[in-house]
């Protein structure tokens, strides 16, 4: 089943859409777009042409097989992309850093469910990038006290130190607030 | 995250004959290459399509691997 969904849409019959979930992170269900066919529609526009200008003694062009590969280039994927898809870096950074040092799915899940459950109500306040700068921050800072010294529970570690690094954008935005209204 | 308004944003035809109609033109373009199971494969998405709003549908029944 997957190889076939592979192959129509290594043909262009079809487009794959992923996407994240963004409220826990991971994959959520692909989309499947049918590609409406190109070449149909161009060589009925040629014979139209040909059919208005009969006397145009121009040689004809090869007929290219126009197919959406010719426009399924990575920025035609791009614009496709969904919205939020800066979740998916995210995401996928933070599982990279974690599984550099401890590749276990479920200690990854306990502590990128920990970071969300902390930062999900911020996220109408801070800009994303501003967010998951903490988190990595908190990771490279649980995972250098763990070399450092025995940590108990990493997990509880961590979100103590986004705790600390939430509280400390929190004091920054005050002093910036208090300092354009005392300049 | 909301499927079905991504669903609705990304659709390409406007009617389900357009898509039956891009579906038949796929097929004639690349009918040599594929194989039985890949033009069922067509049709079967080409239905679910036409069930969808059924992308909801397609996510419940989950295709048979």
């Amino acid at each position: 089943m997957i190889r076939v969904m592979n192959k129509l849409v290594a043909y262009s019959i079809i487009t794959r859409i992923e996407s994240m979930r963004p409220q826990r992170g991971g994959n959520g269900a692909n989309l499947y777009i049918i590609n409406p066919s190109v070449t149909r529609n161009v060589s009925r526009g040629k014979e139209v042409k040909n059919v208005e200008v009969p006397t145009d003694s121009a040689p004809e062009m090869p007929d290219e097989p126009l197919s959406f590969k010719n426009i399924n280039n990575k920025e035609f994927k791009e614009s496709l992309q969904v919205e939020g898809s800066h979740l998916k870096n995210s995401y996928r950074e933070f599982k990279k850093l974690v599984f550099c040092f401890i590749p276990e799915k479920h200690f990854f899940y306990r502590l990128y469910r920990s970071y969300k459950a902390q930062i999900k109500s911020l996220e109408t306040i801070y800009a994303e990038e501003t967010l998951h700068e903490v988190g990595i921050q908190a990771l490279k800072a649980m995972f250098s006290a763990m070399k450092m010294k025995d940590v108990h529970n990493p997990v509880g570690y961590f979100s103590r130190v986004v705790k600390q690094k939430v509280d400390d954008l929190y004091f920054e935005r005050l002093m910036e607030l208090e300092e354009s209204v005392n300049p | 995250m909301n499927y079905v308004s991504l669903a609705i944003k990304h659709q390409p035809f406007k009617t389900k004959e357009e898509m039956n109609q891009a579906v038949r033109c796929h097929i004639v373009e690349h009918g040599g290459h594929l194989s039985a199971t890949e033009i069922e494969m067509i049709h079967l998405l080409s239905v679910m399509h036409v069930s969808i709003q059924g992308w909801r549908i397609l996510k419940m029944i989950r295709l048979p691997i």
